[in-house]
């Protein structure tokens, strides 16, 4: 009896996977969208916005000489004591594999880089996400002291491995408050290579192009607002975005061919004024207080 | 016998579940394997931002992906042999709808690649050619991928 209701269950269940009786809505997938990490079925759901990972954000600032890197605004390792609840592990260690990433990415060197390495492997492990990385990597990282490349690989690496093994376990909300900490602690250093708005305009435009990727991160999360704490998060996002808002970004020119090669854009122009920067900086100051703070 | 009909009900429950989420979760890192990179040149690294998921014939999905100006990106279609040949992948500016490519004028190629001189999110359109299974019969769902791989772009001149 039991069987014969557990296998009416699985073949109903194995069956609600399949497109529709119309082969599925091929045509207007708008609005769809998953409560998973993946496509939830195959009946044409989207997949879950992309968010670029604090390394692709650093490397998109370096990559227009951005300076300035200051470590020492990195959060103390001292501080992973403090963080007992789930909520606070989840948005520090995302704030870690940032400063991690940020040490890596501008030369911080081993002696920054191995600490920080260590608080993301041990918040990984209170936050039950096997990584796939352990203590033995900060022997790799030790080796490669001076191959910049290849500390940002291996911190690459530990991020990523965080990200999927949440993924995989469905742990939708703690990945948004992981993903959250990730993005602020990344804007606050980038935000902090602007000594002075003139000169470092350029990086300041940068900045505000993170407009776009404030946009994912808030659908990525907005599935998990249900949770509480993703909630709360999600309301100081939103209201940061209301401030980005001001911003104009230039917009693409198509894609076209030069010298056999496809070329997106160009010429698209990102303007944002003094006064529109320091609004954005001060309340991602402020949000990063509040997340270093969380116990 | 009531009873037992709730705990065997909840028991199948728990079953299908499971097996839901199994069938999600075997399709996570199938842009993962070696055989998905076909960047044409060496010194393109992993995007974070690729997925897998699954997907069934006759359907579309959409994935939305940050560019960044000043990097060279790699999109390749990986999937499993059952959902056939000729997917189409279509990309479009996300703020505006306008198509940026196409795979319809292109052979219906499962990658390109370009170079990116203004930031934008684009969203990546995936359609799985074919009829859907109808209801009642086994889904068809198998495994498809976008790998997403980055590199700055070279500087050329002086």
């Amino acid at each position: 009896m039991c069987l014969f209701v557990a296998a009416a269950f699985i073949t109903i269940a194995l069956s609600s996977c399949g497109p529709d009786e119309n082969g599925g809505d091929s045509s207007d997938t708008t609005g769809a969208d998953t409560d998973g990490m993946t496509a939830a079925d195959t009946s044409g759901a989207d997949l879950p916005a992309g968010v670029p990972s604090p390394s692709e954000m650093f490397a998109f600032m370096k990559v227009a000489g951005a300076k300035n890197a200051d470590f020492n605004l990195l959060n103390p390792v001292e501080n992973e004591k403090k963080y007992e609840s789930k909520k606070a592990q989840s948005l520090n260690l995302g704030i870690y594999s940032a400063d991690l990433l940020y040490c890596s990415t501008f030369g911080a060197g081993s002696n920054k880089v191995v600490p920080y390495f260590g608080v993301c492997v041990r918040m990984g492990d209170k936050l039950k996400v096997a990584t796939s990385l352990t203590e033995k990597d900060k022997d790799r990282i030790s080796k490669n002291a001076g191959n910049a490349d290849s500390l940002i690989a291996i911190s690459s690496d530990l991020y990523l491995s965080s990200f999927e093994n949440l993924e995989q376990g469905d742990r939708g909300a703690d990945l948004s408050l992981m993903l959250a900490g990730g993005w602020v602690e990344t804007l606050y250093l980038m935000s902090s290579m602007v000594k002075d708005f003139e000169k470092d305009k350029q990086t300041a435009e940068h900045i505000a192009e993170q407009k776009i990727s404030l946009d994912n991160l808030l659908e990525f999360i907005s599935k998990y607002e249900s949770n509480e704490n993703v909630k709360a998060v999600s309301g100081d996002l939103k209201e940061l975005q209301t401030l980005f808002a001001d911003v104009q970004m230039g917009r693409s020119g198509g894609m076209t061919m030069k010298n056999n090669k496809r070329v997106l854009g160009g010429g698209a122009k990102t303007e944002i004024t003094k006064d529109q920067f320091e609004k954005i900086k001060t309340k991602i100051g402020g949000m990063r207080t509040s997340f270093i703070a969380a116990q | 016998m009531k009873n037992k009909l709730s705990v065997c009900l909840m028991l199948a429950a728990t079953i299908s579940l499971n097996l839901q989420v199994y069938a999600q979760n075997t399709c996570i890192s199938f842009h993962r394997q070696e055989e998905c990179n076909q960047a044409s040149e060496e010194g393109f690294i992993y995007n974070s931002q690729s997925k897998s998921g699954l997907f069934g014939k006759g359907t579309t999905s959409r994935l939305k992906v940050v560019f960044f100006k000043g990097f060279d990106y790699s999109i390749t279609l990986c999937a499993d042999i059952l959902l056939g040949e000729g997917i189409g992948m279509v990309m479009t500016d996300a703020a505006t709808g306008e198509v940026l490519y196409d795979n319809a004028t292109d052979n219906k190629s499962p990658h390109f690649e370009f170079a990116n001189e203004a930031s934008l999110n684009a969203i990546i359109t995936v359609t799985i050619p074919g009829e859907g299974t109808k209801k009642g019969k086994a889904a068809d769902g198998a495994c498809l991928g976008i790998l997403i791989q980055q590199k700055p772009t070279p500087k050329t001149g002086f």
